[in-house]
C-alpha cells in the first residue's frame, strides 16, 4: 500500500514505528499534488519548503527518541480561511489576495503541537459563501471523483484534497454545511462538531454564531483523532466551551447498536431529492437495524420548513457585520479614493465578487429599521423553537439520519440564477447548524457510474463522542471510501 | 410581514455597506434581494408568542484573558502590510472632503 492510501492514524503509526519517515510522508503528499493539481485545482498555496522543514525536524525528534504528538508527521491541508502565521491567507478573495497573517488560528496551533505537517492551504468559495467552490480567485476546484463536477463547498478544496489522496486529513469550516456537503460530493467523511467544541479563533469569520472548525478524512476514526486534537478550551474564543472534553475515540470500540434508538428523516416528498440519495438513507437505516438499533421515521416540521429562511437571515446579518472590517486599510487590497468613504467603496466594490456583495448588502438591509423587526427579530425566535424541537427529538432518540444534500454532485458551471433555489440545496444541513448539533457526513458507497452516495448522521449537542461511535458502525458495514484517481467520468449528466 | 426594496432603498443599503452599485446593476441586485426577502418572510409565519430570542447554552463559560496592555505582534510586519504608511501610522484619506 502506498503512503497516500493510508489513513492519518496509519500514517502516524508508520512514522512512529519507522516504516517510513515524516519527510517521506510529506514528499508523498507533495508529489500527489504535483501529479494532479493542474486538473483538480484544490490548493491556493502549497507550503512545500515549510512542510519539508517541519517534517525533517520531526524526523530529528524521532531519531532522538522524543515523545511526539498523536499526529506526528501526518500531512494535512487547511482551508484558506484559517490564519497561518507567515503564510498568506486569501479566503479565495481578491481583497485578501496577498494578506499574510501575523498569527495562527488556534486549530492550526493545536495541529502543530500534535505534530501534523501543513502541506497546503485549500480553495474555498470566497469567504466561505457558496456550495460549489467555483467562486474563487484561483478558479473552480474540480471533484476528483469526476472532474466534470463540482466538489461541493465551501470547503471544496479540503474535501477534494482528501478524496484525491493529497493528504489523509484536512480542516475546513462549516457554517451551514460547508464541510458536510463537500464531503458528500467527494465521497469522504466530514464532521461538523457541536458549536462550542472547537475554537474559532483565527478563522476568518463568515457568521460567528454558526461557524465551526471541522475535520475531513476518509475514516470516522480519523475524524475522532482530529477532534481529539483540535477540540479543547481556548481563552481566545469566548464561544469555545471550557468544559473538560471526553475521549472522542472511546466510543469507536462500540461493537453494535443494541439499545440505541435511531430516527430517520421522514418529512420529504420523494421528488425533493435524487432517488440514489433516498436509497442511501434507507441503506443506512437498514444497517442500524441490523446492528441492533430501534429505527423509527421522524419528521422535523419546524426545522425543515423554516431552517433555510432562518439560516439566511441570521447568517447574512452576521456576515454583513463581520465583513465590515475589510476596508482597504487594515487588510489586503487597497484602492485609492478622494475621501475615506470613496476609498472604502472603491476597495470593496472592486474586490468582493457579486455573490459576496449581494450577501453583504442584504445582510445590511436585514439589520435596518423595519427589516430587523420583520426578519432578524423573528428569526432569532424561530431559532429558539427549532432548538426546542431538537431537544424534544433527542429526548426520544440517540441519533438522527437524514440526507446531507438533496442532490448528487452536479456538473461544473451549472449556474443557478435564482439565489433562493440555490440556497435550498442546504435544506438538510442548515437546521443542524442552527441547533449547534454535531453532524457527520458518511460516504455510503458509490453509484454504478462511481459517483459518491452519502447520508448525514446527527446527534444531540455535545454528543459528538457517541455520534462518532454510531458512525463508525455504519462505516464498518459500508467500508471506508478509497482514494480517487482524479478523472472525468463519461459525459456529465 | 413580507417586505421589499425599491431602487432607492437598494442604493441606500449598498451605500451603508460601503459598496458601489453601477446604474446597470441596480435592478438585478434589487430583484435578487427581493427574491430572497420574499422567501425569508417565512420566519414571520410561525407563532413565536412568548418565545425568547435564541442564545447559546454552554457547559462551562471560558475564563477571560487578562486585560493588560503589552507587546503583541511585530509592528514592522504590520507596517509592511499597510497600503501606505506615514511614520509609525497607517495613512488614510481625509475623512471629510475640503468643501
Amino acid at each position: 500500500m502506498e503512503i497516500y492510501e493510508l489513513t492519518a492514524r496509519e500514517t502516524a503509526e508508520g512514522i512512529r514505528t519507522k516504516k517510513f519517515s515524516a519527510e517521506d510522508a510529506a514528499r508523498c503528499s507533495l508529489s500527489r499534488i504535483a501529479k494532479f493539481e493542474s486538473e483538480v485545482n484544490a490548493c491556493v498555496t502549497v507550503t512545500e519548503d515549510l512542510a519539508i522543514a517541519a517534517a525533517r525536524a520531526l524526523d530529528g525528534r524521532i531519531a532522538r527518541g522524543e515523545t511526539l504528538g498523536p499526529l506526528a508527521g501526518v500531512p494535512y491541508i487547511a482551508k484558506d480561511n484559517f490564519c497561518t502565521k507567515g503564510i498568506r491567507t486569501t479566503c479565495s478573495s481578491k481583497i485578501l489576495e496577498n494578506w499574510v497573517p501575523t498569527y495562527n488560528a488556534s486549530a492550526i496551533n493545536f495541529m502543530n503541537e500534535a505534530g501534523a505537517v501543513l502541506i497546503a492551504k485549500s480553495n474555498l468559495d470566497e469567504f466561505a459563501m457558496g456550495s460549489s467552490t467555483e467562486n474563487s480567485i484561483i478558479g473552480p476546484t474540480k471533484n476528483p471523483r469526476d472532474l466534470g463536477r463540482v466538489p461541493g463547498g465551501s470547503s471544496g478544496g479540503s474535501a477534494a484534497s482528501v478524496a484525491a489522496g493529497y493528504v489523509p486529513l484536512a480542516l475546513g469550516s462549516d457554517t451551514g454545511g460547508s464541510v458536510r456537503q463537500p464531503a458528500a460530493f467527494c465521497g469522504i467523511q466530514g464532521m461538523k462538531p457541536s458549536y462550542g467544541e472547537v475554537s474559532r479563533f483565527g478563522i476568518v469569520a463568515y457568521a460567528s454564531a454558526l461557524d465551526q472548525v471541522s475535520p475531513l478524512a476518509r475514516t470516522v476514526d480519523d475524524l475522532a483523532l482530529a477532534l481529539s486534537v483540535i477540540a479543547r478550551p481556548d481563552p481566545n474564543d469566548t464561544t469555545c466551551d471550557a468544559y473538560c472534553r471526553p475521549d472522542f475515540t472511546a466510543s469507536l470500540s462500540l461493537q453494535d447498536l443494541k439499545g440505541k434508538r435511531i430516527g430517520v428523516f421522514a418529512g420529504f416528498e420523494a421528488e425533493q431529492m435524487d432517488s440514489e440519495l433516498y436509497d442511501a438513507l434507507t441503506k443506512a437505516a437498514d444497517i442500524c437495524k441490523s446492528a441492533g438499533a430501534t429505527v423509527e421515521p421522524i419528521d422535523l416540521p419546524i426545522a425543515v420548513k423554516y431552517g433555510v429562511a432562518t439560516y439566511y437571515v441570521t447568517a447574512l446579518a452576521d456576515a454583513s457585520s463581520k465583513l465590515g472590517c475589510f476596508d482597504g486599510i487594515r487588510y489586503g487590497t487597497h484602492i485609492e479614493g478622494k475621501t475615506l468613504a470613496d476609498m472604502y467603496a472603491n476597495t470593496r466594490t472592486a474586490s468582493f465578487s457579486e455573490e459576496v456583495r449581494r450577501r453583504i448588502i442584504l445582510g445590511t438591509c436585514l439589520l435596518t429599521e423595519g427589516f430587523y423587526q420583520n426578519y432578524y427579530g423573528p428569526a432569532l425566535k424561530v431559532r429558539t423553537k427549532m432548538a426546542l424541537e431538537f431537544d424534544e427529538l433527542f429526548s426520544r432518540i440517540d441519533a438522527y439520519l437524514l440526507p446531507t444534500s438533496p442532490s448528487m454532485p452536479y456538473p461544473l458551471g451549472t449556474k443557478e440564477t435564482d439565489p433562493t433555489r440555490l440556497y435550498l440545496g442546504d435544506i438538510f444541513t442548515v437546521p443542524i447548524s442552527l441547533g449547534g448539533l454535531p453532524g457527520i457526513n458518511l460516504c455510503m458507497g458509490f453509484t454504478p457510474e462511481s459517483l459518491p452516495l452519502s447520508v448525514q448522521l446527527v446527534g444531540p449537542r455535545y454528543g459528538d463522542s457517541d455520534l462518532l461511535g454510531i458512525a463508525n458502525i455504519i462505516e464498518r458495514a459500508v467500508g471506508r471510501p478509497d482514494v480517487a484517481t482524479p478523472r472525468k467520468l463519461g459525459e456529465a449528466k | 410581514m413580507k417586505m421589499t426594496v425599491d431602487r432607492e432603498v437598494t442604493l441606500r443599503m449598498a451605500r451603508a455597506a460601503q459598496i458601489r452599485l453601477a446604474p446597470e446593476d441596480v435592478d438585478h441586485m434589487m430583484d435578487s434581494i427581493n427574491d430572497i426577502l420574499s422567501f425569508c418572510a417565512l420566519v414571520g409565519d410561525l407563532d413565536c408568542t412568548d418565545t425568547p430570542d435564541f442564545t447559546w447554552k454552554m457547559k462551562k463559560l471560558p475564563s477571560r484573558r487578562p486585560d493588560t496592555v503589552g507587546d503583541w505582534a511585530d509592528r514592522e510586519h504590520f507596517k509592511s502590510m499597510a497600503p501606505t504608511i506615514e511614520g509609525d501610522f497607517f495613512r488614510v484619506p481625509r475623512i471629510h472632503s475640503e468643501d
